[in-house]
């Protein structure tokens, strides 16, 4: 098992330093909410995202970076008859539309990492969790893989836990190829 | 539980029950996780204590519903805020001018009442979507088109009410100019139909715009004086065929006879599509062509040499990057034309422009498409949706960051002053609001910057004033968009619209005879609305109880 140094902050700091990893690759218990998972398919990390939500029985919908068909026809009807929740990694535009287009039905974004590429080649991963799931996403997001952590997280999010939505930044130190085209990507749970 | 400003706990709890008693409990909103959904996502103030946020929503389904909330907000003194569907981003979204204000949601209200085809228009609720109103012409298969904004998710209703545009034809482009009839709720809950609408069992209401008498339609556009419950549009017959072209300009000094000749063939009919100004040796990309402009990563391609020539450009005029220009065969200015009708009649009017743009020396014109209509769906893609008549949301397809942008924004405060239809006016504009914003340290007016031509007879610049997690950053904004707003006012440019942050800026600065216009607006509203009960402050019109009151 290969040691990393992740470093976590935020107003309640878990860790601070050189941590062991820890083994939470594991899935954890999907909220039942979660209906369906989307994933932007031009990005390498999203597809990886798209088999995390496969290994929970989720249906995924993949989209060429245009939302509007899929929204047209699923998401909309979806919202309507407020169907649950949804997770997804997707560009922050495409979160930015999807969370307004979620408002017409009264959902909402209740959890977000985005995954901020910085100019050294490594990666800031911005979490915004509610009380009830902070402290076992910033443990989960310093394990050997914060994306599938990521994922992991998102899906248990969807639960109607309210509370104040805290704020941590795990530093993931691997130099990566990046995420394509540096873009930055979110992985999220938007519900009612 | 917050409670709107001047209104007692005890008093407000009486009015959420009487809008629970005419909506039904679930669509009145108090709760904090609720009220979130109603904050500008764009917010300039955003977690800021200046943001404007509401205390309150509800969300009714009826004329008649809107009436008794009206009535309730009019006994209990309820400040009320009204949107459509709260798209308005960079424009102020869903929040209201007055803070503390119960948002009047209508998105709820989504009938859409009537697709006349064999007339051409359409009658709309509030909360039907540019979305809603395309899928029902195409499964019903009508020939007809509507016109939409860019992105396509708001309300038809909402964006004409706000004077937005489109992409189509000028007579469907200007979305309030297209309107014929409406339906409003008065501050009294009383329901007016303008125009024809006003004689019982009229079957003119959305054929005949101004009835007899005064039009007053227009004071009801970017006011607080009524809620707007119904509205006809016109719509554009399918047309059978579509051409667009582009005419190229390889000189600086084309710039002026490029949009004299524009002009003449814009008024005269010949071209009645969107045009498109773009300047491709100055790497600026036409409007509506952006997407591809991203896609395609043009703006990537510019060489070293090219980028160089850029930092030598003074008010738009580089000698050097012209002659280059020149050599590498890239136009200084470029306009693309678009046509919509028989193809023998499109052809005729793009020859008949190329003939009048030839007096242009060294202008060239290329037919970049030519296709009869309806294109094939799979073909959507390949051109601007919204020039056909399509919503779309591709515009968030293009990524927050790039080369181009690579701090992405938390959003973006629109700057869009209306300037008048010359080259002249476009130079002039460029260097009066390129030297302010160098000085107020503004990210806008780089290099050269060209305007839109949603409106036929005037030219209006829409620029993204970015919203940061900055706070200081974000005040350096604020106050630096306000002192360009009085400046363009200083040269006679006044904005077509605005946030609410910046409504008084932007009314203060139409101060022709000692700020009439403004003292009329209060008089109506006086008039209208003595509570002052709707959309306080929108537009700085402001009830006179709040006047002079830092609201």
């Amino acid at each position: 098992m290969n040691r990393r140094q992740f470093v976590i902050t935020g107003s309640t700091a878990l860790v601070a330093g050189l941590v062991a990893p820890l083994n939470y690759a594991e899935p954890l218990d999907a909220s039942p909410m979660v209906k369906a998972a989307l994933f932007d398919t031009r990005y390498a990390e999203a597809q990886r995202f798209a088999l995390t939500a496969r290994s929970y029985d989720l249906p995924t919908h993949g989209f060429d970076g245009d939302i509007t068909a899929l929204w047209a026809r699923e998401l909309k009807p979806f919202w309507a008859a407020r169907g649950g929740a949804l997770v997804g990694m997707t560009t922050l535009s495409t979160l930015c539309c999807l969370e307004e287009m979620a408002r017409d039905h009264w959902h909402r974004v209740v959890a977000r990492i985005e995954h901020r590429p910085l100019a050294d080649g490594t990666t800031a991963h911005h979490l915004q969790i509610r009380d009830a799931r902070y402290d076992d996403a910033c443990t989960r997001m310093a394990s050997t893989d914060p994306w599938t952590a990521a994922a992991h997280t998102m899906l248990a999010c969807a639960a109607p836990s309210r509370g104040t939505v805290r704020h941590a930044i795990v530093a993931d130190p691997r130099r990566t190829s990046g995420v394509q085209s540096q873009q930055i990507l979110v992985t999220w749970t938007i519900a009612a | 539980m917050r409670t709107p400003p001047g209104v007692s706990p005890s008093d407000y709890s009486k009015a959420l029950a009487a809008f629970a008693a005419v909506v039904g409990p679930e669509w009145v909103f108090t709760s904090e996780d609720d009220l979130d959904l109603y904050r500008d996502a764009f917010s300039p103030f955003m977690n800021e204590p200046e943001e404007r946020i509401a205390s309150g929503a509800v969300a009714p389904t009826t004329t008649e519903q809107v009436q008794e909330i009206v009535r309730i907000a009019n006994r209990f003194k309820i400040p009320l805020y009204t949107i459509s569907t709260g798209k308005n981003l960079g424009y102020g979204g869903s929040a209201p001018a007055y803070s503390g204000s119960v948002v009047l949601d209508l998105k709820r209200m989504n009938k859409i009442i009537e697709v006349n085809e064999a007339n051409a228009y359409c009658v709309v609720e509030p909360g039907v979507s540019y979305f809603d109103l395309y899928n029902y012409i195409q499964e019903k298969k009508l020939k007809v088109w509507i016109d939409v904004p860019d992105p396509g998710w708001g309300s038809v209703i909402g964006n004409a009410m706000d004077r937005g545009g489109g992409y189509t034809q000028a007579n469907y482009r200007n979305h309030f100019d297209s309107h014929c009839g409406m339906e409003v709720v008065l501050p009294s809950g009383e329901v007016l139909r303008t125009g024809m609408g006003a004689i019982p069992n009229a079957e003119t209401w959305q054929q005949y715009k101004t009835g007899c008498g005064p039009w007053i339609d227009g004071i009801f556009s970017q006011s607080n004086y009524g809620v707007v419950t119904k509205m006809g549009f016109w719509l554009m017959p399918e047309p059978e065929a579509y051409l667009r072209g582009t005419i190229s300009c390889m000189h600086f000094e084309d710039l002026g006879p490029l949009v004299e000749t524009l002009n003449y063939l814009e008024n005269v009919r010949i071209t009645g599509g969107f045009p498109d100004l773009g300047a491709p040796l100055l790497g600026y990309g036409p409007v509506g062509q952006l997407q591809l402009f991203f896609e395609s990563g043009t703006h990537l391609a510019l060489p070293p040499e090219h980028m160089e020539l850029l930092a030598t450009v003074k008010d738009g005029r580089s000698p050097a990057l012209e002659a280059y220009g020149r050599q590498h065969d890239i136009p200084y200015w470029q306009v693309w034309l678009s046509f919509h009708g028989p193809m023998e009649v499109i052809e005729a009017q793009w020859q008949a422009s190329v003939r009048h743009f030839a007096k242009i020396k060294g202008s060239r014109a290329k037919v970049v498409d030519k296709t009869l209509l309806p294109i094939n769906p799979a073909d959507a893609d390949k051109f601007h949706e919204p020039e056909l008549g399509i919503p779309a949301l591709r515009a968030f397809s293009i990524g927050a960051r790039s080369p181009y942008n690579p701090t992405p924004s938390k959003g973006h405060m629109w700057f869009s002053p209306i300037i008048p239809r010359t080259g002249e006016a476009i130079i002039e504009a460029n260097k009066v609001f390129s030297a302010a914003a160098r000085e107020l340290g503004m990210p806008l007016f780089r290099t050269f910057t060209l305007p839109a031509c949603f409106w036929e007879r005037a030219f209006v610049f829409i620029l993204a004033t970015p919203v940061t997690t900055d706070p200081a950053t974000n005040k350096k904004y604020r106050e630096g968009f306000k002192k360009l707003i009085a400046i363009g006012g200083e040269h006679g440019w006044g904005e077509y619209r605005t946030a609410p942050v910046f409504q008084e800026s932007v009314m203060n600065v139409y101060s022709f005879n000692n700020h009439v216009l403004h003292r009329f607006h209060e008089t109506l509203k006086d008039a209208i609305d003595p509570n002052g009960i709707l959309s306080a402050g929108r537009y700085n019109i402001w009830p006179n109880h709040l006047r002079g009151k830092d609201a």
